[in-house]
C-alpha cells in the first residue's frame, strides 16, 4: 500500500486555489489559576500545518477530517475571516492576506451552522441585503435572486420567514446566498451536518447536479463523512491534525485504503462453499457474527479484485446453495481510513 | 454606502417585526414629557439663577438635555450592541466575509439605531412643544449640526467599546461609565456649573471631581445648543464650545477608528471573529 502522492509538483497555470506552507496555529485559553501559578506558560494548538495543494477550476474537492482536523480554520482562511501564520493561500491569484477584498468577490463561504441568517426577515429580504453587500444592483440584483430561489428549490417559499424553514431549507438558502455572487469558489463546510439522511441524500444530488456542474463553480467541501467525500468529490485530501495526510482522487483513495470488505447475510455461515472460496483465495478474513433474531448471519469477508470479484463470490455462493440475503460493501470510515493513511506514511517513511 | 443602507433597512424590518416593543418605545418618550414638564415648572424658580446664559427656561433646559442623553446613550451603545448581536447570531462574519468596505459595514449596523433615535427625539421635541417648549426654531439647523458633532464624537467612544467586544467580548462597564459620567457632568438635567460649585463650596471632596465637567464632551455640545435655540445667541458665540467639541471629535473618532482597525485584525489572527 502506497501513499498518494501530495499534489505539490506541477502547478498549473491558474489554479483555483493554490496553499503553500499555509499554516495557523492558536494560542490555548488557559483558566485563571493557571495563569496565576505561571503567567508567562503559554501552549498552542497547531490548528493547521504546513499545508500545500492546489484544486483546479471546476473541480469538486472534498476536505475529509475528523473534528479538529483544521478543516474550518483553513476554510476562515481562504475566505479571509482568519490570517495565517506562515504561508500563502491564492484565489485565481489574489492573495488572502495582500488581496482579501479580491479574494472576497470570488469566494463565497458556507458554513456549517444556520447562524448568519437574519431569522425574523423572509428569505427574499436576506438575499436581498447579501446581493446588496456583494454590490449586485437593480434588475440584476431582482433576476438574480429569483434565479438562485429557483436553483435553490425554495421559490415559492420567498416570502416566508425564515424562522419558520426547516434546517434543510435553511441549509439551502445558505447556499443560495452564497451562489448570489456566482462564486468562483464555493466553501462548504460540513454542509449535510443538520440534515437528516434523506435531506442529506438530496443535498448532495443538489450540489453535484446545480451547483459544481452547470456553474463551472470550484466547491470545496469540508467534511467527516468519507463516504460523503469518496461519493461526491473528484479528488479528496484527508486532514488530521493539522497536517495534510493525503491527497489525491476520490476513487484512488478509496482503491488505495479501502480494503473491499462486504458483508453478507446468511442462513448457513458454515456451509463448505464458505471453506471452498477461503481455499482459493478468492474470500480473506472471513468472520462470522451473532445469529440475528430473524435467523440471519451476518458474515464479513474481505474480496479482492473489485466489483466483478464480488460478483464472482456471489455467483458462487449461491451456486454452490448458499441462501444469501444481503450482500454490502462495507463503507470505510473515516477512522479506518486515516489510521490506514497513518500506518502506509509510517511504512514509506521506514523504507525510504 | 449602499451596503450601509441595506443594513439600515434589514435592521429596521427586524426591529418593525417587534411591533409592541416599537410602539412602546415612542410611547413612554411621549408620556416621559409629562412628569419633566412639571419637574421643570415646579424647579424652574430655583434653578433659574444656576442655568442663566442657557435658557431662563428650566423645562426648555430639561427638553434639550434630554434629547441630548438619548442621541449620546445611542452614539456610545449602538455600535457594541449590533457587534454582540452579530457575533451571537453568526451574522457578523458572513457580512465581513464580502467585499464591503468595514467603514460601510460599521455605519450600517449602527445606523437604524441612530435614525431610530432620532425619531424619538423628534416626538420629544413635539410632546415638548405642546406642552409649551419654547425654541428658536429657525435655529434648528445649527443646533442639529451641533447635536450631529456630539453623535459623532460620542461614536468613537462606541467604536472602541465595539473593539472591546471584538477582541474581549467584554467593554468592563465602559458604555455604562461614559452614558452615566457624561450625564451626570454633562449638563443633561442640571448645569455642569452647579457641580463645580458644589463640590468647591459643600463637600470635602478633591477639586479635580468638580473639574471632570471639563473633560465631558457633552458640556460643550449642550451648552452651545442651548445657548442657540433657548438664548437665540449668535454662532460666533458658541464656536468656542462648538471648537472644543470638534477636537474632542477629531480625537475620540481617531482613537475608536485606531481601536477598531486593531480589534480586526487580532480578531482575524486569533480566528474569533464569530465566536462567543
Amino acid at each position: 500500500m502506497t501513499v498518494v502522492s501530495r499534489d505539490l509538483t506541477e502547478p498549473s497555470a491558474e489554479p483555483a486555489l493554490r496553499l503553500r506552507h499555509l499554516s495557523k496555529r492558536f494560542r490555548v485559553r488557559r483558566g485563571l489559576i493557571a495563569s496565576l501559578r505561571q503567567p508567562k506558560a503559554a501552549s498552542w494548538v497547531h490548528a493547521v500545518q504546513d499545508v500545500s495543494c492546489d484544486v483546479q477550476p471546476g473541480e469538486f474537492f472534498g476536505l475529509l477530517g475528523p473534528n479538529g482536523a483544521g478543516k474550518t480554520t483553513l476554510f476562515k482562511m481562504l475566505a479571509t475571516l482568519t490570517s495565517p501564520d506562515e504561508g500563502s493561500a491564492t484565489v485565481y491569484g489574489a492573495d488572502v492576506m495582500r488581496a482579501p477584498r479580491d479574494v472576497r468577490r470570488m469566494v463565497a463561504p458556507v458554513a456549517a451552522d444556520e447562524r448568519g441568517l437574519h431569522w425574523r426577515l423572509s428569505a427574499l429580504e436576506n438575499l436581498r441585503l447579501f446581493a446588496t453587500l456583494y454590490d449586485l444592483r437593480g434588475a440584476e440584483m431582482a433576476a438574480r435572486v429569483d434565479e438562485v430561489l429557483g436553483v435553490v428549490g425554495l421559490r415559492g417559499a420567498e416570502h416566508r420567514v425564515v424562522g419558520t424553514y426547516s434546517s434543510g431549507m435553511r441549509q439551502r438558502l445558505l447556499i443560495a446566498r452564497a451562489l448570489l455572487i456566482r462564486p468562483r469558489v464555493l466553501l462548504l463546510d460540513e454542509p449535510t451536518r443538520s440534515l437528516d439522511p434523506v435531506s442529506a441524500r438530496d443535498f448532495r444530488n443538489f450540489l453535484r447536479e446545480q451547483v459544481a456542474g452547470p456553474n463551472k463553480c470550484t466547491v470545496v467541501m469540508a467534511t467527516h463523512s468519507a463516504e460523503e467525500a469518496l461519493e461526491l468529490c473528484d479528488r479528496v485530501a484527508v486532514l488530521h491534525r493539522g497536517r495534510l495526510l493525503a491527497v489525491g482522487a476520490a476513487r484512488a483513495l478509496e482503491r488505495e485504503f479501502s480494503d473491499d470488505r462486504y458483508r453478507i447475510r446468511t442462513r448457513e455461515p458454515e456451509h463448505p462453499g464458505w471453506r471452498a472460496l477461503e481455499s482459493s483465495g478468492r474470500i480473506e478474513r472471513r468472520t462470522v457474527g451473532e445469529v440475528e433474531g430473524d435467523g440471519w448471519t451476518p458474515v464479513e469477508c474481505q474480496v479482492s479484485g473489485g466489483r466483478d470479484a464480488a460478483a464472482q463470490v456471489l455467483g458462487t455462493l449461491v451456486a454452490s446453495g448458499v441462501a444469501v440475503a444481503d450482500f454490502e460493501r462495507v463503507e470505510l470510515s473515516l477512522a479506518d481510513l486515516i489510521e490506514r493513511i497513518v500506518a502506509s506514511r509510517a511504512l514509506a517513511t521506514a523504507h525510504a | 454606502m449602499r451596503s450601509a443602507l441595506a443594513l439600515i433597512r434589514v435592521s429596521f424590518l427586524t426591529a418593525a417585526s417587534y411591533r409592541f416593543a416599537m410602539f412602546v418605545s415612542v410611547a413612554s418618550l411621549a408620556l416621559q414629557i409629562v412628569p419633566t414638564y412639571f419637574i421643570g415648572r415646579t424647579l424652574d424658580p430655583f434653578m433659574a439663577p444656576a442655568i442663566k446664559g442657557q435658557g431662563s427656561d428650566y423645562f426648555g433646559f430639561l427638553v434639550v438635555g434630554t434629547i441630548a442623553y438619548l442621541l449620546l446613550a445611542a452614539s456610545v451603545d449602538a455600535l457594541p450592541r449590533a457587534l454582540e448581536r452579530g457575533i451571537s447570531t453568526g451574522t457578523l462574519e458572513l457580512i465581513f466575509s464580502t467585499p464591503s468596505s468595514t467603514g460601510s459595514l460599521l455605519v450600517g449596523l449602527t445606523g437604524y439605531e441612530l435614525l431610530w433615535t432620532t425619531t424619538r427625539c423628534l416626538v420629544v421635541l413635539g410632546a415638548a412643544a405642546a406642552f409649551g417648549f419654547h425654541a428658536h426654531w429657525s435655529r434648528l439647523p445649527e443646533a442639529a449640526a451641533i447635536f450631529a458633532l456630539i453623535v459623532a464624537t460620542y461614536f468613537g467612544v462606541g467604536m472602541i467599546a465595539g473593539a472591546m467586544i471584538i477582541a474581549f467580548r467584554r467593554t468592563a462597564a465602559l458604555q455604562t461609565v461614559v452614558i452615566v459620567g457624561s450625564a451626570m457632568f454633562g449638563g443633561v438635567t442640571y448645569p455642569p456649573s452647579l457641580v463645580t460649585t458644589a463640590v468647591s463650596r459643600y463637600s470635602n471632596a478633591p477639586d479635580w471631581i468638580g473639574r471632570l465637567v471639563e473633560i465631558v464632551p457633552l458640556t460643550y455640545g449642550l451648552r452651545a445648543v442651548r445657548r442657540i435655540t433657548i438664548d437665540d445667541a449668535p454662532l460666533r458665540a458658541v464656536l468656542g464650545d462648538v471648537g472644543t467639541l470638534g477636537v474632542f471629535c477629531l480625537v475620540l473618532l481617531s482613537a475608536g477608528s485606531l481601536a477598531m482597525a486593531h480589534a480586526l485584525r487580532r480578531a482575524r489572527a486569533e480566528g474569533t471573529l464569530s465566536q462567543y
